[in-house]
């Protein structure tokens, strides 16, 4: 089978990432032991939006919708916050802080480990988490619980990848 | 800090790879590390960093890795302790029995 026909999904178990055929996922539910952990894995599959386009204005308007999402910010390492879906108590000023901080923290690590692929932040009770979709911007979600759920995963997944390919 | 001897005992922790411990002033107290330096340099500078957000309800950082071996960093009491996971551990269940064995030795004390 080609690598084109394989989708990814998440363990459940441990969060890491299982390539599946089509032959696994039946009647929008994937099946699947997990590669790294074992779990064996049974959950129904979310249609994707169609109308999800892949646009980072897209993506965070529809982050609102998962009730795990607390709130969500691009950020961009010179021009500072760029879309803000986050709850209004934190102040712009208070997310430019936390996103520089929060991408310097992601880009230290990755001079030392080139393969980070993203980071999460876990403080009692909330987590962030801060994908970098290109060498200056950084998406961050904040949600309730972590891993996050595989529509959001997916939908991600897709930002990043669009974005690479724009580029 | 509650025993150092007792804290390199982390190495032998299910899911461990490798560990580097530091101080507040960015000095290594303990490690089996590769690339000591380096490692200590990156744990000390992030955890630095993050613990201004996070203060005292920061439980930890993880980078996820391509290679799955995540790199963990734990606020200690005045330390920060980075961590690199074994390829096939489960990154939750490392966490928690980290957080678990650090509680441990301040018992101990």
């Amino acid at each position: 089978m080609q690598q084109k026909d394989k989708m990814i999904f998440f363990c459940e178990d441990c969060g890491e990432k299982n390539l599946l055929g089509p032959a696994q996922v039946r009647e929008r539910k994937a099946v699947f032991r997990c590669t790294v952990c074992g779990y064996p894995n049974s959950y129904p599959v979310k249609a994707v939006k169609k109308n999800y386009s892949g646009k980072p204005d897209t993506f965070f308007q529809g982050l609102k919708a998962f009730p795990e999402i607390i709130g969500s910010f691009l950020f961009h390492c010179k021009n500072g916050v760029l879309i803000n879906q986050m709850p209004g108590i934190l102040k712009e000023n208070d997310l430019d802080t936390l996103g520089k901080i929060l991408t310097e923290s992601y880009l230290t690590c990755r001079t030392l480990y080139q393969d980070v692929t993203e980071m999460a932040f876990i403080i009692s009770g909330k987590n962030i988490t801060v994908k970098m979709i290109d060498n200056n911007m950084a998406v961050i979600i904040a949600s309730r619980t972590l891993p996050l759920s595989q529509p959001v995963m997916d939908q991600l997944a897709c930002l990043v990848s669009n974005n690479k390919t724009d580029n | 800090m509650a025993g150092l001897e007792g804290f390199k005992q982390i190495s032998r922790l299910t899911g461990v790879d490798q560990y580097v411990l530091i101080d507040q002033k960015g000095r290594i107290a303990a490690h089996d590390i590769k690339d000591a330096r380096r490692a200590a340099d990156m744990v000390y500078s992030c955890g630095k960093n993050l613990f201004t957000i996070g203060k005292t309800r920061l439980r930890y950082v993880v980078f996820s890795r391509k290679n799955q071996k995540h790199i963990f960093i734990f606020p200690v009491g005045n330390y920060y302790l980075g961590v690199v996971k074994q390829k096939n551990m489960n990154a939750f269940v490392l966490a928690d029995n980290i957080i678990k064995f650090i509680k441990g030795l301040f018992k101990e004390k």
